[in-house]
């Protein structure tokens, strides 16, 4: 059996090992991310390059020391850098002299089937791996439905972090979910459990809705992002996103996800597609201003090229759409404190301009 | 007297300003050029933009901040695509908004799609929409494409007898030929980079000019016919997107293969996107050939005039010893 790592990527983990295992490789998980992770990708990778580059680096170096002889990447066609970190971590791989080989997933299902018949070894029929595939999907959304349904309990319990501790007790038990029923199983269970956590006495009126856009690992990678939805959920504030692995592959790799409400949005503020989620960025922001949000948070990579044409844009959107927003961009030397104090001033803002929005709602009522 | 149209003296300017001169005056516009980059310039665009966006796309700022009050139009082009299934990168592609979010009072923008990802006809296109305001006649806009082609073809061919486009685009030729006698045995250097930084000569302290004065000559990814590019960037396994960058990977993968030059100057922008990835690989293949020395330098408003002339001289003493030259 090949032993193959991956990069994680917020939760990717669970779905990436057991799709591995049904394939028949042998999945090597990187370390959960640490410090160290860090260090190591920081120390190696170009200095200049996004943190997803550097934090994903720092995941194959703790790989190949747990015995990874294949590193599983995705690929991509640009503009976005994402498309050739692959690239450059095999040629910075190959100069630590680490004898590991570089597997690409172009996302085009013919690269994919390649890529995963290279990793079983043998010939496998497409009917197989679809039903791997199918199998994965599922997990896939199950894991991101829980994940919605704690951005919802979130603010409405007694103690946020308890909730955080009984998500991560489901997706453990996700991970050993084996079979299409055990998931949904895994997944109604969870609901229900987290659901208990509400609080009766909580008033709705209360919690404030702050949408998340930017780029997706960032989102995604909550080590990496010092947990900021936690963070927001502590004070009260409902996090909304579409950026979900699952909807990522349903749009990126299916072609499944009608773009066009978010593009028409964007058009007028930014009149082209210009890779990454750029454009997402902008037309989500519109969009979540026009659904009534309270703010918008974007949440990006220091140097990242989409996400700062985006960034350059947003104030015309806060202005123009009347909603704050607050861009955060994050590097290998971001720290918890500051990132604390800048959120819970901007939900601060947040809440007294609601209040303000409010109390105007009741006079003209 | 002509519509005036505003050009910067900036980003793609270097590759293409004497097709886009040529097609606008044949459309009846006059064009303002912005002038070269000073520290005015340089404030301006630094206020400007949002402090993550690269040093280039700050420059470009400040050129459209002193163009702005001048002309009746600002050429803004959205580069897209110039090659099939490639880029140039996010930001060329996001410019005409970026420019409208962080830039007040501007004159209206000619702002083609220029999109040649999918086939050339991008190129036809962009011409019409970019003609719009001088001229809605198919035939005369085919007429001022051709000519700026040929123009641009033939700045393309000067570039290959080892002229920079500065030294095109400034009228600095006869000078250079001059310098042509004296440089039969001295050192050749490779200077890679995007054409809007080693030849940005306020931004880069003028290295070029420093260079050619220790008694260097210079050979640039311009100077190189694209075929021979093409071939030396497809060494990299999976082919790069970045249509700017690919040329110079290509040049730094063509010097080292051939071994045809003593020394290479890599340059950097701050914040680059592109830059930062593949310089990094042109760097490791140079560094594990182990033959030829490279100096790599990233530039940023902040840089200093001294640090950077040090190292140069340091550079250059260094290949000379190394060549029994000192």
């Amino acid at each position: 059996m090949k032993k193959v790592t991956f990069p994680h990527m917020g939760n990717m983990n669970i779905a990436v090992k057991s799709f591995l295992y049904e394939i028949g490789a042998e999945p090597i998980e990187p370390p959960p991310i640490t410090k160290r992770t860090m260090e190591l990708g920081v120390r190696h990778a170009p200095e200049f390059a996004c943190l997803p580059l550097k934090v994903n680096l720092g995941n194959h170096l703790e790989s190949i020391e747990k015995g990874a002889e294949y590193v599983l990447m995705a690929g991509g066609v640009g503009p976005c850098r994402f498309g050739y970190y692959a690239e450059v971590q095999r040629e910075i791989l190959h100069d630590l002299k680490k004898e590991v080989e570089m597997v690409t997933i172009e996302p085009n299902v013919f690269s994919i089937y390649k890529s995963f018949k290279y990793l079983h070894g043998k010939k496998f029929s497409l009917i197989r791996l679809y039903r791997i595939l199918s199998y994965a999907m599922e997990k896939i959304h199950a894991v991101d439905e829980l994940e919605k349904l704690t951005q919802f309990i979130r603010p409405r319990a007694k103690d946020s972090r308890v909730v955080n501790k009984r998500f991560h007790q489901l997706l453990k038990k996700m991970e050993d979910a084996g079979t299409m029923d055990s998931i949904r199983r895994v997944k109604l269970e969870g609901e229900e459990s987290l659901r208990e956590l509400i609080d009766p006495d909580f008033h709705t009126d209360e919690i404030i809705h702050i949408g998340i856009v930017g780029e997706i690992y960032l989102i995604l990678e909550h080590y990496v992002n010092l947990y900021i939805e936690e963070k927001l959920g502590a004070l009260g504030v409902e996090t909304h996103r579409t950026v979900f692995l699952g909807h990522w592959i349903m749009d990126h790799v299916l072609k499944k996800i009608d773009r066009k409400p978010y593009i028409e949005a964007a058009t007028p503020y930014l009149g082209a597609m210009i890779g990454g989620h750029g454009q997402e960025t902008i037309g989500q922001s519109v969009l979540y201003a026009r659904q009534g949000f309270d703010g918008i948070i974007q949440v990006a990579p220091f140097t990242c090229m989409p996400e700062i044409v985006a960034e350059s844009i947003l104030p015309v959107v806060n202005e123009k759409e009347n909603i704050p927003i607050l861009s955060l961009f994050f590097d290998e030397h971001s720290g918890e404190a500051g990132i604390q104090t800048r959120l819970e001033a901007f939900v601060d803002l947040v809440r007294s301009r609601k209040r303000k929005k409010d109390k105007r709602r009741v006079i003209l009522s | 007297m002509g519509k005036r149209v505003g050009i910067p003296r900036s980003l793609l300017y270097y590759i293409y300003y004497p097709g886009w001169k040529k097609f606008f005056e044949e459309l009846g516009a006059e064009i303002v050029l912005s002038p070269p980059t000073n520290k005015k310039i340089l404030d301006l665009g630094v206020k400007d933009s949002v402090d993550e966006v690269c040093l280039p796309v700050k420059l470009y700022f400040g050129h459209l901040e002193v163009l702005k009050d001048k002309v009746d139009y600002l050429f803004v082009p959205r580069v897209i695509s110039i090659s099939k299934k490639e880029w140039i990168c996010p930001k060329f592609i996001g410019l005409p908004d970026m420019v409208k979010a962080q830039l007040k009072d501007l004159p209206p923008m000619i702002s083609p799609d220029l999109n040649m990802r999918k086939s050339r006809k991008g190129l036809y296109n962009a011409a019409v929409e970019a003609a719009e305001p001088f001229t809605k006649s198919s035939i005369k806009v085919l007429k001022a494409l051709y000519l700026a082609l040929r123009e641009q073809r033939k700045f393309k061919a000067k570039l290959k007898t080892g002229l920079t486009p500065i030294d095109i685009l400034e009228k600095r030729e006869n000078k250079r030929v001059n310098e042509k006698k004296t440089v039969q045995d001295s050192l050749v250097i490779a200077l890679l980079g995007h054409p809007y930084l080693i030849y940005e000569s306020f931004i880069n302290m003028d290295l070029i000019r420093r260079l050619r004065e220790m008694g260097v000559r210079l050979v640039s990814p311009e100077m190189i016919e694209d075929k021979t590019l093409n071939k030396n960037a497809a060494l990299q396994p999976k082919s790069l997107f970045w249509t700017l960058n690919k040329k110079v990977m290509g040049a730094g993968y063509y010097f080292l293969s051939t071994q045809s030059v003593d020394g290479i100057i890599q340059m950097a922008a701050f914040g680059c996107g592109p830059d930062a990835l593949v310089n990094e690989l042109v760097e490791r293949r140079v560094r594990r050939d182990g033959n030829i020395p490279l100096l790599s330098i990233n530039i940023d408003e902040h840089s200093g005039e001294a640090g950077l002339v040090t190292r140069l001289e340091a550079f250059i003493d260094m290949i000379k010893l190394r060549r029994g030259m000192g």
